[in-house]
């Protein structure tokens, strides 16, 4: 089996306010294909009660590196008592999501994600010995690669929430 | 030897009110619209005391080339269904409320017909032509335009039922970026 390294635990968002949903999910979007992920969607739900809404997002983006380490992000979202709102910005009627939103933010790296090194004992010995041993730095390297880019992706999505506060 | 080349699944749940006939609509003319040939799979309802439970599968299929067929396929789940009525545009409509979940999911099959199932040396044919030369063909003409198309189909969905996040990067093709970042001047 694949090793799986946690490298981000549970980062999390805490907003409540005005929020575009579609300009959110598109700006993670964007975020997620200039770094060239692939994004896996576990889950998206929605549900319409009589004066509010509940949103439901798990996305499982990820990446290979080489044909040996694979990074992936999860990316949970949670919005609760989703409004509609229409506000004007610069004259122009837009119109706006109010609510609460979790975002939590996890980064994993994965070694030998084919498990091709694992069929017989003498591959899985050698393997072992370069991940502890020879390749350690090269781990070590990819793991700083991950969780800058997680902390990017938190921040990146801050910075946007941040801005409706303006509103 | 047949290979397959499987897609990440998309999900889609929604509770509400939804025009169901309208999605199957919305569905149907996307598939055909991509040429896609149209199989309804499976169709299964149950009675239940809320409202009928109705589980289906779509397939669609296409024929690229000679040895490549692209699949689609969607699974639709609605429970908790109850019809009611409503009024757009002055216009009684019926609709469901009710929960639904969409599975999207789909394929790229090399040697659909398995003409390189004949020998031992076909076989080993096929298996080099599948992680040499024809590698990178099949994974850049056909298993990322498919991805594509995919989350077109996902997004038009998404917007059909009028949910809050209706709107994709992904549906955009890498080459937009690339040059709309790019300054020619």
């Amino acid at each position: 089996m694949a090793e799986r390294y946690t490298v981000v635990e549970q980062e999390k968002i805490n907003y409540r306010g005005l929020f575009d949903i579609n300009e959110l999910t598109k700006n993670i979007e964007k975020w997620l294909r200039t770094r060239s992920y692939d994004k896996r969607i576990l889950l998206d739900e929605e549900h319409v009660y009589e004066k509010h809404k509940y949103i439901h997002m798990k996305w499982q983006p990820y990446k290979k590196i080489t044909d040996y380490i694979k990074f992936e992000l999860r990316i949970w979202i949670y919005i609760t008592n989703v409004t509609s709102v229409t506000k004007e910005i610069d004259g122009v009627k837009k119109k706006l999501n109010h609510g609460d939103m979790d975002i939590i933010i996890d980064a994993f790296m994965y070694t030998d994600y084919e498990n091709r090194w694992e069929n017989r004992a003498m591959y899985f010995f050698i393997r072992t010995m370069f991940d502890k041993f020879i390749y350690k730095m090269e781990t070590v390297k990819f793991e700083s690669m991950i969780r800058d880019q997680a902390m990017e992706l938190k921040a990146e999505i801050s910075s946007f929430l941040n801005l409706y506060r303006f509103y | 030897m047949t290979r397959t080349y499987d897609l990440d699944k998309r999900f889609i749940k929604y509770k509400g009110i939804f025009d169901y006939s309208g999605v199957y609509r919305v569905i149907e003319s996307w598939l055909k619209k991509k040429n896609f040939e149209f199989h309804e799979k499976k169709y299964k309802e149950k009675p239940f005391h809320i409202g009928p439970e109705t589980e289906v599968t779509w397939e669609g299929e296409k024929r690229v080339t000679g040895t490549i067929k692209l699949y689609i396929n969607i699974f639709f789940h609605l429970y908790d269904a109850v019809k009611t009525e409503i009024v757009v545009n002055g216009h009684k409509k019926q609709v469901i409320n009710g929960r639904i979940v969409i599975e999207i999911w789909g394929k790229v099959v090399f040697d659909y017909a398995g003409e390189f199932e004949q020998s031992n040396f076909f076989k080993q044919i096929e298996k080099f032509l599948t992680s040499l030369p024809l590698k990178k063909e099949i994974l850049f003409k056909y298993i990322d335009p498919l991805d594509y198309e995919l989350y077109d189909l996902e997004v038009l969905i998404r917007k059909f039922l009028e949910m809050e996040f209706h709107e994709s990067e992904y549906t955009k093709r890498l080459h937009d970026y690339e040059y709309s970042d790019m300054s020619f001047r």
